[in-house]
Parts: structure tokens; C-alpha cells; sequence
């Protein structure tokens, strides 16, 4: 765990240290300021009765949802493609410690640097609170559907950059692995469990709306374990496969 | 300490080694040798861990590298090719983030890096960014994250690439230093490295050993002398060819008016250093104008081709 956590703050340093995480970190801010404004300038305009968590924090995170398919590719494929490519990831494969203890690391480095990015993104919901009185706990079931949707997307994107040391290939096969991902849940004839398992952006939205359910959350859980399962096992193979 | 039989990879259809068999004690120096794609960093790959074997065993301090891979990792110490570095970090923050994954007690691990720094004399930029180094110091960052776990098997491939004739002095001392009670294993393409940094020498050819020998047997305990005169080269070789002790005496082809001699076996005994004296002094009363001696070593130059140029003529013939 203690090897996992090494590399966590490594890899979280580094997007700290490269303009990458500054980059991503700015467009996450411009895109959810712009959406902030017009949202709420919308909802006054038309002088309809504004539900503030479920009209504007609501759409926010929807849309961030939609923006992270896009982005979180871009830190899965710096950790892991990259790194394969570079041979850093050799000098984590030569050390003591398990393969598991990597993709943990890569994982929770990528899950922090977003973590922080929540934590600033609080600012919205303080205006929300300074303007407004709205529910709290159905504020905080939207940002944990956040989080566990990051968490999704962080997931699946590790896996596919494992199978590429191609920066190129990872990202665009990432982001199409993902949205295939998610639109499998509308092919015709799919078992109801699945379309509702795999459409994290709808458990996202119900989140948000504040419904709360153990099984959303053990979907997340499934999702975030299968493919962290996976990846650690492209990787150890890795040693018998060149 | 190592201990490779029967080691054969394969890489799809490919066959890349061919049953490798070897072994290396506590304290030596190991060189392998060989041209490109030999198989060298394959093998060197299998001894730290990386890479699985398609079949035979290789044990490093009784460990093998298939089952107790974890118990491999913490005595090896592995340089590839390609340093691994992180370039955005700068040597303090990447030495002590390798000591981490390494596991060095966090007690030790202070004293572990600036002993490692030190050897590896890049105290000096130790707050520098690794991308912003030349590729001299960049090499010899890896080094030290080869070394802070202080391995007791150090696997380098090609450890001196990219550095100044200074610094392979210096790197050379290093290793030589660090293979008192250690197994090291170097590989290289450059002969006069192999010569001055190794014990025993390994030369892989197409995935095969093509001759294995200590440098001593490599012929560097009989050298062969290069004589060099103002003129009057030709009469002293004729003088060479006749005497009895000559075994072979011809003109030299790096050098205007020399001549390349080697001697016979009973030359070099204990009286190696008279006899050589005696010849000198003879060839002085013989007014051939000597100017200048000196010992032309040519045992791994010859062992390393030869051994090529056997195998291949032997997968030739075989073909």
C-alpha cells in the first residue's frame, strides 16, 4: 500500500510539474465557469422558480461528466502509454512490489489531482449557498457522483492505455472504448441490468437529483474494480508477452 | 551468485536466445559482449525480473526469476539502455522517490542517498531538474537509482554511454569499487571498456554464447609487442624470423615502421621482463634504429572476433 501511495503522490506531482494537469485544470474551470454563468443567467432571465441544486448544480455536473470522458484520457495515457513507452514504467516493474501496487498508485495519483480539482471546484456550490439555501445532502450525493464517475473514467481509461505504449492510439481508443461503453446500454435487446450498470452518466444525474442508492454505488464499485482488475493483469503479463 | 542454464526466450516464432548457460561469482565482474540484437539486453532483462523466460532457469542469489520474482528484485540493481527518469523531477526527488519504491528503510534512507549521490558525484545537481541535465549526468542519476538500494547483484547495460573520457574513468573506479562484494554484470560494445572494468568476459552472438573466458585467459598475460624503428624495418624483421623464441613476427598495419611480435610461451615465464630487456638491448647493437616499445594487447579484440566470425561461419555452414 505504501508503494501505491509513492507513486500516487509522484504521478500527482507530476501532472503538477508538466503543463498537462495545468492545462486540464483550466479547461475544467473555464468550461464549468461558462456553463455556471449561463445556466444561472438563463434560469433568472426566464423568472421561473430556480431549484438551486437540482437546475444549476445539476447541469453542472451533468456537463463535467460529459467533459471528463474527454479529459481523463489524457492522465491514464501520460501514466501509463507514456511511461511504457519512456521505460520509466520499467524502473516501477523492477522494483519489489506488485503489480497491483502500480495500476493502485497510477489510479489513486489520477483520483487525487481530480480530488483537488473538486475541492476547487466547491466554489460554485458556495455561491449557490451564499444566494440561495439549498439542500446540502443532495449537493453532496451529486459531488460523490462525481467523484465515483471520475472514478469509473479513470478506471476504464488505465486499462486501455495499458494495452498501447502509443500516446495517440491510447487516448482516441480510450475515449471511444468509453463512450462505447456507455452507449452499449442502448443496443437492442440488452438485459435491463445492463443498460442501468453500464450508463454511468445517468447514475450520475440521478445522483445529482439526490437519489442515493446502494446498488449505483456497487456499480461504481463493480466498474472501478473489473477494470483496475484488468489492467493490473496486462500488465503482468506484460513480462511474458513483448 | 548468478546462475543461468538453459535459458532460451522466444519472442513470437522468434528465437532471440538459445539456451544460454553461465554462471558468476561474489566479487566479479562480468562484461557481455556482442553486437547489436545479440541478445545481450534480453538476457539482462530475465536476470532483473522484467521480462519471463520461455524456458530454462536463471537464479540470482538462489532466487529464481520465474517464482521468487519479488526476492529478485530486492538484491538486483538494473540500469537498462534507456535510463528510466523522470525529467520533470529534479535528482533529489527522483533518487529519494526510487528509494521508496525500493523499500529502503526510512530510517537509512537519508544517509542511503547521499552516500549514492556522492558515489555517483552528482551532488552538485542534486536541486536540478533530470530534464534540464546533460546526457552524462543523466546516466549516472540512473546509476544511483541502480544503487540506493545497495543490490547485491548489479545488472548495467551500457553504463558508460554518453559519458566523458572522465567520467567512464570515474565510473569504471565506481564499479570496480562496488564489485568487492557484489556480482556486477556490464554489458557493453566497446572492447577497451570490457578490458579495463572486467574480471570475466561473456561474448553472446545470435542468442548463443560464443565464447566464455576470464581476461586472463583472454590472452591479456601474453601480449604481443609492437617494436618501432627510424628505419631499417625490414632488416629487423628478418632478425625477428630468425631467432627460435619468435612464434610470429610481421609488419604492423596501424603503425608506419613497426612490427608486430608475438613471442612463444616459454618467453613469457618468470623471466618475461629480462628476456624483454635482453631483445631490446639486442635490437639497439643492431643499429635497426629503434625508437619506440610497448605491449599490443589483442587478446578480446581476437577472442571477440574470432568467436564471431566462428559461429557465423558455423550457422553458415549449417544453413
Amino acid at each position: 500500500m505504501r508503494a501505491a501511495l509513492t507513486i500516487a503522490q509522484r504521478d500527482f506531482r507530476g501532472f503538477l510539474g508538466t503543463p498537462v494537469g495545468w492545462i486540464a485544470g483550466c479547461i475544467l474551470f473555464l468550461v464549468s465557469g461558462l456553463l455556471f454563468t449561463i445556466v444561472t443567467n438563463q434560469l433568472l432571465l426566464r423568472g421561473e422558480a430556480v431549484d438551486p441544486v437540482a437546475d444549476i448544480m445539476g447541469s453542472l455536473i451533468g456537463f463535467l461528466n460529459y467533459i471528463n470522458i474527454f479529459v481523463i484520457p489524457i492522465f491514464t495515457m501520460r501514466v501509463m502509454s507514456e511511461e511504457l513507452a519512456q521505460g520509466t514504467f520499467r524502473l516501477q516493474a523492477g522494483a519489489p512490489i506488485t503489480s497491483g501496487e502500480i495500476i493502485g498508485g497510477k489510479f489513486l495519483g489520477i483520483m487525487f489531482y481530480f480530488s483537488a480539482i473538486c475541492l476547487l471546484l466547491l466554489i460554485y456550490p458556495l455561491f449557490v449557498t451564499v444566494f440561495a439555501e439549498p439542500d446540502f445532502k443532495v449537493m453532496a450525493a451529486g459531488y460523490l457522483g462525481l467523484i465515483l464517475n471520475i472514478a469509473a473514467i479513470v478506471a476504464i481509461g488505465l486499462f486501455i492505455s495499458s494495452l498501447t505504449q502509443n500516446a495517440v492510439i491510447s487516448y482516441l481508443g480510450s475515449v471511444f472504448f468509453i463512450i462505447l461503453f456507455l452507449f452499449s446500454a442502448y443496443v437492442k435487446g440488452a438485459p435491463e441490468w445492463y443498460q442501468r450498470s453500464v450508463n454511468i452518466l445517468d447514475l450520475g444525474n440521478e445522483l445529482s437529483r439526490g437519489i442515493l442508492k446502494t446498488s449505483s454505488i456497487a456499480i461504481y464499485l463493480a466498474i472501478v474494480s473489473t477494470f483496475l482488475f484488468l489492467s493490473r493483469l496486462v500488465v503482468e503479463t506484460k513480462r511474458w508477452r513483448v | 551468485m548468478i546462475e543461468v542454464k538453459d535459458l532460451v526466450k522466444l519472442y513470437g516464432e522468434r528465437k532471440v536466445l538459445h539456451g544460454l548457460n553461465f554462471s558468476v561469482g561474489v566479487g566479479r565482474v562480468c562484461g557481455f559482449l556482442g553486437p547489436n540484437g545479440a541478445g545481450k539486453s534480453t538476457t539482462m532483462d530475465i536476470l532483473a525480473g522484467l521480462l519471463g523466460p520461455s524456458d530454462g532457469t536463471a537464479k540470482i542469489c538462489g532466487f529464481d526469476v520465474v517464482t521468487q520474482t519479488r526476492e529478485v528484485k530486492e538484491v538486483v540493481g538494473y540500469l537498462p539502455d534507456n535510463p528510466p527518469l523522470y525529467r520533470e523531477m529534479t535528482v533529489l526527488e527522483f533518487v529519494t522517490f526510487v528509494a521508496k519504491l525500493r523499500k529502503v528503510p526510512s530510517a537509512q534512507r537519508k544517509s542511503a542517498i547521499e552516500r549514492v549521490l556522492n558515489d555517483c558525484d552528482v551532488k552538485d545537481v542534486a536541486n536540478r531538474l533530470v530534464g534540464n541535465l546533460s546526457k552524462g549526468y543523466r546516466q549516472r542519476v540512473a546509476l544511483c537509482s541502480a544503487l540506493v538500494h545497495q543490490p547485491k547483484v548489479l545488472i548495467l547495460d551500457e553504463p558508460t554511454e554518453g559519458l566523458d573520457p572522465n567520467q567512464i574513468v570515474h565510473i569504471r573506479e565506481l564499479i570496480r569499487k562496488l564489485a568487492k562484494d557484489r556480482t556486477v554484470i556490464l554489458s557493453s560494445h566497446i572492447l577497451s571498456e570490457v578490458q579495463a572494468t572486467c574480471d570475466d568476459v561473456i561474448i553472446i552472438n545470435q542468442g548463443s554464447i560464443a565464447a566464455q573466458s576470464s581476461l586472463t585467459e583472454a590472452g591479456s598475460n601474453r601480449p604481443a609487442m609492437v617494436f618501432s624503428f627510424a628505419d631499417k624495418t625490414e632488416n629487423a624483421l628478418s632478425w625477428f624470423k630468425e631467432k627460435t623464441f619468435v612464434a610470429n613476427a610481421e609488419l604492423f598495419s596501424d603503425k608506419p615502421n613497426s612490427l608486430l611480435v608475438s613471442f612463444k610461451e616459454d618467453f613469457y615465464g618468470d623471466a618475461r621482463t629480462s628476456n624483454i630487456v635482453q631483445v631490446n638491448s639486442q635490437l639497439v647493437q643492431q643499429g635497426f634504429g629503434l625508437t619506440s616499445v610497448y605491449e599490443h594487447r589483442t587478446g578480446l579484440e581476437s577472442l571477440f572476433f574470432n568467436a564471431i566470425k566462428n559461429q557465423n561461419s558455423f550457422v553458415g555452414g549449417q544453413a
